[in-house]
């Protein structure tokens, strides 16, 4: 199991064209993806899941990758994030 | 029948004014019977589901591909969202297991389904999550639509001309009604935010949201209405005088519009032969397409505070992509770089709150004592400037004293050698500027010239400067006027002083955007102004039908 933290840096927050990509990129990987905020935990390959997070700019959110590939589906996903989502 | 003229004020959402006949839309909208399905069934109820899943990807894939052309993309991406809403995993577990295990039709586990999601999200305190409700619902009612109907496509009735007035439109019936050449429409509910009302904007379809009562006004179809989607008025069966007034205002804006459109792809050269360069201010990525649409010279000032004090190691890249982006799009044309302007507020905490921010530290006065930050936004820049050698500027702002430029510039030889010593491209002739905001520095601009390549006159905070006012503040705002001869002297002074010395001068502050200031402005000497996309237009148009001598007349008297 890989696990990483990450920050939600944009202005408007996990909408839903960052909420698109993110999946997007979730789907190249085989492994097993999550996603929680505040203990709340959803699958980080359904963009419904994604939305309903409702992250806003500041949310502080747990990854957990576990199955193949998982330390580079981590890397990729750190990355995005740290892009600020691409916005 | 109701023979009196009904109004409705709702929120204007797309502006514009629209007239034609009345077309009520009315969804019909699947209610759970709570019928369940013999085992046996099960499998057919499955591969219902599984066909109407599929139609319906093939429909929004048809949408997407439609939306590719006119809206600058904003629709192709919300459709994508729809298409992962649709493949979402979880979803399509929950709906076959409400098949298999709850024995649910099929119709009746889709719904079920989106409902945990609607309210999920409706249960946000956060607007923008709650109007998303309405993309699920849009993809919902597809899918129940096509498991009812044989997954057969729904067919919208053709609505050319028409104001629809329905209790909500999802961002995909806007599509397909304005490829149907809907003229405008008015919806009980919604906000300006929802993705149907953005992408009726980018469409240019003018429409009224938030219309509270308005599926109770009695209407049938035909009946005449007109929207004024600006000011956010709905009127179904207008009276005389309205539809008249309404007439002249639409008749004013289509010749307008045509004006504006037929001069879009010509330069700005007025009826004497002077051309004025119409640049474009810029803040996102997202804006960029709006250079070559709106017909603009490049980009007169592209904002970099979103970038401010960012961290994280793609940050700087990011950055460096963003500057890259801006020098593509508006190719052949420069681009004009503002290094950060921001205020204190955005690096101290509150114990050293400042009392006067805007009399405070900001702008250059940060930018030379956090170096570390403005190294690292140079760099980024020059990096680009190597790339595109001759396209970018660099634009100094809050500058006070003709020794912030120098230092500035000293900060800029730094990071080129450094460029030079490990082998990196470099523009050694990138144009360095400042912007003349200061009061101080507008009447002293004959000092600033040997340290400036050109003046880009901020006319927003010149004239907060010059009056003394916060325009923020509503009990003082009335004192901040912009079209004023104490601002105007000041530019004149600015525009003097580099006209006896050589270097360009431009506007780039929001009085460049009214078109009658624009002409005292080009009247006074300025030959660059940049603003909002959207107001090069009516800039232009006022522009090509004035000569130099008058304009320089009227400039004349407006300073006297």
């Amino acid at each position: 199991m890989t696990t990483a933290t990450v920050t939600v840096t944009n202005p408007s927050g996990i909408h839903t064209r960052p909420a698109a990509m993110l999946v997007q990129l979730a789907a190249r990987y085989q492994c097993e993806f999550t996603i929680g905020l505040h203990g709340y935990v959803i699958n980080g390959k359904s963009i419904l899941g994604v939305l309903t997070l409702a992250a806003e700019q500041g949310a502080e959110l747990e990854l957990t990758f576990e199955g193949s590939e998982e330390a580079a589906a981590c890397a990729a996903m750190v990355a995005f994030f740290e892009s600020g989502l691409h916005e | 029948m109701s023979e009196e003229p009904a109004h409705i004020r709702g929120i204007p959402a797309s502006p514009g004014v629209a007239a034609g006949p009345v077309h009520v839309y009315r969804r019909v909208r699947y209610v759970p019977d709570g019928k369940l399905t013999d085992d046996a069934d099960t499998d057919a109820e499955c591969a219902r589901f599984e066909a109407a899943s599929h139609v319906v990807r093939l429909e929004l894939d048809r949408i997407a591909a439609m939306a590719g052309d006119g809206s600058e993309g904003i629709a192709g991406a919300i459709l994508d969202a729809h298409i992962h809403i649709l493949e979402d995993p979880e979803l399509r577990r929950s709906i076959r297991a409400g098949i298999r295990s709850k024995r649910k039709t099929a119709a009746t586990a889709v719904h079920d389904a989106f409902e945990t999601y609607v309210r999920l999200l409706g249960a946000t305190n956060n607007s923008y999550f709650q109007e998303r409700v309405a993309d699920l619902a849009d993809i919902r009612d597809r899918l129940i639509y096509r498991i009812q109907h044989d997954a057969q496509e729904l067919a919208l009735e053709p609505v050319q001309g028409a104001i629809l007035i329905a209790e909500d439109l999802t961002p995909s019936e806007i599509l397909e009604l304005s490829k149907q050449g809907l003229a405008g429409f008015a919806v009980q509910s919604g906000g300006a935010t929802s993705h149907a009302t953005i992408i009726a904007r980018s469409l240019g379809i003018p429409g009224v949201v938030g219309c509270i009562g308005l599926m109770s006004v009695e209407t049938t179809n035909g009946e005449e209405a007109v929207i004024d989607g600006k000011a956010g008025d709905v009127w179904i069966r207008p009276d005389g005088r309205t539809r008249e007034s309404y007439a002249r205002l639409r008749r004013q804006d289509a010749a307008r519009r045509r004006q504006t459109q037929a001069l879009v792809g010509t330069p700005c050269v007025m009826r004497c032969g002077t051309r004025v360069s119409l640049r474009a201010n810029i803040e996102f990525e997202s804006e960029l397409g709006h250079v070559r649409t709106s017909g603009a010279d490049g980009i007169g000032l592209l904002r970099t505070e979103s970038f401010f004090m960012e961290e994280g190691a793609g940050t700087i890249a990011f950055q460096r992509g963003f500057y890259e982006a801006a020098v593509r799009a508006c190719d052949p044309e420069p681009v004009t770089i503002r290094l950060f302007d921001v205020g204190g507020d955005k690096v101290t905490d509150l114990l050293t709150k400042e009392a006067n921010p805007f009399l405070g530290w900001r702008g250059v006065r940060i930018l030379l004592d956090r170096r570390d930050v403005l190294r690292q936004q140079l760099d980024a820049i020059l990096d680009v400037a190597g790339q595109y050698p001759g396209r970018i500027r660099i634009l100094v702002p809050m500058v006070t004293e003709p020794e912030d430029m120098t230092l500035l510039r000293q900060e800029i030889d730094i990071v080129q050698q450094a460029r030079t010593r490990r082998g990196a491209a470099v523009d050694a002739s990138v144009p360095v500027g400042m912007m003349v905001e200061v009061p101080a520095a507008a009447l002293m601009a004959d000092r600033f010239t040997a340290v400036s390549d050109f003046f880009s006159i901020g006319t927003n905070d010149l004239t907060q400067y010059t009056f003394a006012v916060d325009r923020g503040n509503p009990k003082v705002s009335g004192y901040f006027r912009h079209h004023h001869p104490a601002v105007y002297r000041l530019i004149a002074i600015a525009v003097n002083a580099a006209e006896r010395a050589g270097i360009p001068v431009a506007v780039c502050g929001e009085l460049a955007s009214d078109p009658e200031a624009a002409a005292i402005l080009v009247g006074l000497g300025i030959r660059e102004l940049s603003m909002s996309p959207s107001a090069i237009g009516e800039v232009k148009s006022r522009l090509v039908d004035a000569n130099i001598t008058t304009l320089a007349a009227d400039a004349a008297r407006m300073t006297s």
